[in-house]
């Protein structure tokens, strides 16, 4: 396994598109970050300063992890690489949890940094300005989100096996699908997987709408682990 | 060796390929001839579990492909020169291919200068002529130095020197010991470098074993004779019972007697003989007349045709399946 996980690292690292895709989701937060902490510092009504304060730009982030998740395994079809991939290691479900351990670690280690020097920002800039126990959680569940949510993209990819596709299924699901599902049906509203990953980010939940935190973290967990199987299934079913 | 047991692969209601066995022995090149749309490349990727086969499976050297701890140190493949990420240098391409087979990087830059990349080892393949992909791609097969090759139309995009070289390197590699498993349209290249073939049609087999055999049992063969007394030496024949054809002016072409007996025959007739040549069909002609029933997709009846050898009785399959 060792040995996948660096043909992977190898891999990710040397395609120009994902290493600008990562360093953007960082660039981005943390100059939204900015842009954040100076406007509510010129806000006389601002009030003690959190992390989530300084951390508008998360979504985009954790957009571009899903997109990372769908281009690790979808470029891989598109290019036809699949085939000398699997030529070389035709265990094909050792190979996807190889691509997983790269892109969800590269996805933590990228929000680790952003978290990092939004926090510092937040002192810098932001006056009172703390960091308590839940903003402790949040920075742990941020993290996991976006190793969730490039897992979910790259279950996307196995399952569509196009990138564009699997780019533009998870965006409108996230951004147009999920919303007005649980607006049109109320009680959909627990159900929606990207909005509970959400949910598990926030400082305070939305509990007529969604889970409890921990509840809609475990939920967008296990519906993010049920798609990876079937895309794990699926390739390894289909032709390569 | 590469063995193959009635591998069946299914698209819907179309059999790509039927019930196809098959032998690659080591030590020779083994050439996989079929028409386009026989199914060479299905059998080919089946033969790397690429493809799943619906029934029947494939061993090489006794084993499945992913029963080998290290693949590529016992199988190399080259099935397409475009399956490459275009944004990718070359030498990171192999890198990633070695670290999923824990091969150091050194084999690497071995394996570039043995395709003569070492220059471009630093450059995107996406600027790659398609020659030069085809030797990247046989860079990624020779990584491992395995035992069994497999090679999908490899002198694709090769200028003359570059075929010439792919020859020198295939036979170089049978005669080392190892298995190698050519498939190409390229019927001149496959006389040149095959000792044996597996011939496919429609999915099933046509022809397995030396191309000698090949050549020998199922070629036409017959004698063209020139005399300015064709007309009497050809009537002869034709009473004797042979098949004779005008292939010109003063000249007929013969099937049944040897060039060795027409002589004879002119000497008694007192006739003068300007050409007295036996010949036997090309491997082309061979494989045209062997798949003429097994081509999923052919020209229309205004393309030109082979060259057709003289009429004979149908082909009769030397060594067939």
């Amino acid at each position: 396994m060792r040995n996948l996980v660096r043909a992977e690292w190898i891999k990710f690292r040397s395609v120009r598109s994902t290493v600008i895709m990562a360093l953007a989701a960082g660039v981005l937060t943390i100059l939204f970050g900015v842009i954040a902490a100076i406007q509510q510092r010129d806000d006389a009504f601002g009030g003690t300063g959190h992390l989530g304060d300084v951390m508008p730009g998360l979504q985009v982030a954790i957009f571009l992890f899903g997109t990372l998740g769908v281009q690790i395994i979808g470029q891989e079809y598109r290019f036809n690489t699949i085939r000398p991939t699997l030529t070389a290691a035709p265990w094909r479900t050792r190979v996807l949890v190889a691509k997983l351990i790269v892109v969800a670690l590269a996805a933590a280690a990228v929000t680790v940094v952003m978290l990092a020097v939004c926090a510092l920002i937040g002192m810098l800039l932001l006056d009172p300005f703390e960091i308590d126990s839940v903003d402790q959680r949040v920075m742990w569940a941020t993290v996991l989100f976006a190793m969730g949510w490039a897992m979910y993209g790259m279950a996307l990819g196995a399952i569509v096996r196009q990138p564009v596709a699997g780019i533009v299924i998870l965006l409108i699901q996230a951004l147009v699908a999920e919303p007005i599902l649980a607006n049109l049906v109320h009680a959909a509203g627990p159900w929606m997987p990207f909005q509970n990953g959400v949910q598990m980010t926030a400082r305070s939940g939305d509990p007529e709408l969604l889970r409890s935190t921990l509840a809609g973290g475990i939920y967008f967990f296990a519906f993010t682990v049920v798609l990876w199987g079937i895309g794990a299934v699926l390739v390894n079913k289909r032709d390569a | 060796m590469i063995e193959a047991r009635g591998l069946t692969k299914r698209y819907g209601s179309t059999t790509a390929v039927d019930d196809l066995s098959f032998r690659v022995e080591s030590g020779r090149v083994t050439g996989f001839l079929g028409p386009n749309g026989a199914g060479k490349s299905t059998t080919m990727r089946m033969c790397l579990d690429l493809d799943r086969a619906d029934s029947g499976g494939v061993r090489i050297d006794g084993k499945r492909l992913v029963d080998f701890p290290r693949p590529m140190r016992s199988v190399g493949a080259l099935l397409d020169a475009g399956y490459l990420h275009p944004t990718r240098k070359a030498k990171e391409h192999l890198w990633a291919l070695a670290a999923s087979n824990g091969l150091p990087r050194k084999r690497v830059d071995h394996v570039l200068g043995l395709v003569g990349l070492s220059e471009v080892a630093n450059k995107r393949v996406g600027s790659f002529s398609l020659g030069m992909k085809q030797r990247l791609g046989l860079a990624g097969a020779m990584l491992g130095d395995p035992q069994t090759l497999l090679f999908d139309e490899p002198a694709n995009g090769l200028d003359p020197e570059g075929i010439q070289w792919m020859r020198r390197f295939l036979k170089g590699l049978a005669d080392e010991g190892r298995t190698v498993f050519v498939s190409s349209h390229l019927l001149s290249e496959m006389a040149l470098i095959a000792d044996d073939l597996v011939v496919i049609g429609k999915g099933s087999l046509i022809f397995e074993g030396p191309v000698h055999d090949f050549v020998d049992n199922t070629a036409r063969k017959w004698v063209t004779v020139r005399s300015p007394q064709i007309q009497e030496i050809g009537d002869t024949l034709h009473n004797a019972g042979h098949q004779v054809t005008a292939s010109g002016p003063g000249a007929i072409d013969v099937v049944g007697p040897s060039a060795a007996e027409i002589g004879e025959l002119a000497a008694r007739l007192g006739a003068t003989l300007h050409e007295l040549s036996p010949k036997t069909a090309s491997l082309e002609d061979v494989f045209l007349e062997v798949t003429a029933g097994a081509q999923e997709y052919r020209g229309d009846a205004g393309a030109p045709a082979p060259p057709p050898p003289p009429p004979a009785a149908g082909p009769a399959a030397g060594g067939p399946a």
